[in-house]
């Protein structure tokens, strides 16, 4: 028998396995979570910190909603340390996340333009779920680790936010009106 | 109605049922057979089908967002 193919994973090997491949979604949510680009790597940084300190103690299941968790109190950690940060159990979440290229910026439908000036019109609550559902790519379950709240507060939230999206589009017709429902 | 055409095996949804699924189900968060029962509802009704056309558009708009990041303007916006 081959000892070595029994031996338990390394640390290292550990955070490869689970904490490498989410740094994509942690970087995506975490620029959601934090107004500027580097506070948003600082914080991934903080997180992945944390994540190899605990890394033992991890069990293997739900990796992404274990990393998000960690996130979000890393990110109640340093909003603390941060004198214009407040409300730490609801961080104000981003939409604005304005491309510096002309060209990008000019192959904008009026379509998108208004979804997203909908979105950044939303209040802050519902900002926040359709930011991480739709900007991020994440789960309901999740969106509900980065913000602590129940998976059906996620849902409604989202469901409210999108709906009033629609309205803004149906108010300056560039969605089509709901007929009568069957 | 809630059941209809007397083959199916599955229970047919009404518009009203969709609407309450319809978020979960363009986010891939329902199951398989409430998945078909929106689809099979979906076939036939073009009422929903605007609605799913109008968040699909906007799911996907959103999600060009994301895009952006990448040369994103950083944004001195302060959290207040
Ligand atoms: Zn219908």
């Amino acid at each position: 028998m081959n000892a070595e193919s029994v031996a338990p994973e390394s640390d290292a090997q550990m955070f490869n396995r689970y904490v490498t491949p989410e740094i994509g979604v942690l970087l995506r949510v975490a620029r959601t979570m934090t107004s500027s680009r580097s506070d948003a790597e600082d914080l991934v940084q903080e997180t992945m910190l944390r994540a190899f300190r605990s890394i033992r103690g991890f069990d293997g299941e739900h990796a992404r909603a274990w990393l998000l968790t960690i996130m979000r109190n890393a990110n109640i950690n340093r909003a603390r340390r941060t004198p214009v940060a407040d409300s730490l159990d609801e961080p104000e979440l981003l939409l604005e996340r304005t491309p510096s290229d002309p060209a990008v910026l000019a192959e904008r439908s009026e379509f998108d333009e208004a979804v997203r000036h909908a979105a950044d019109e939303l209040p802050a609550p519902f900002r926040g779920v359709v930011a991480l559902v739709d900007l991020d790519g994440l789960t309901y379950a999740d969106a509900a680790a980065v913000l602590d709240v129940p998976i059906g507060t996620v849902m409604s939230r989202l469901h409210r936010g999108r709906r009033r999206i629609k309205q803004h589009l149906i108010e300056r017709g560039l969605a089509p009106r709901k007929a009568a429902r069957t | 109605m809630k059941r209809s055409f007397g083959h199916a095996l599955l229970d047919t949804y009404t518009c009203h049922v969709v609407a309450k699924r319809l978020q979960r189900y363009l986010d891939g968060e329902v199951d398989g057979a409430t998945k078909l029962r929106v689809e099979r509802h979906l076939e036939t009704c073009r009422t929903c089908g605007i609605d799913v056309e109008t968040y699909t558009r906007i799911k996907a708009a959103l999600a060009r967002g994301v895009t952006d990041v990448s040369h994103a303007e950083v944004k001195s916006q302060q959290v207040v």
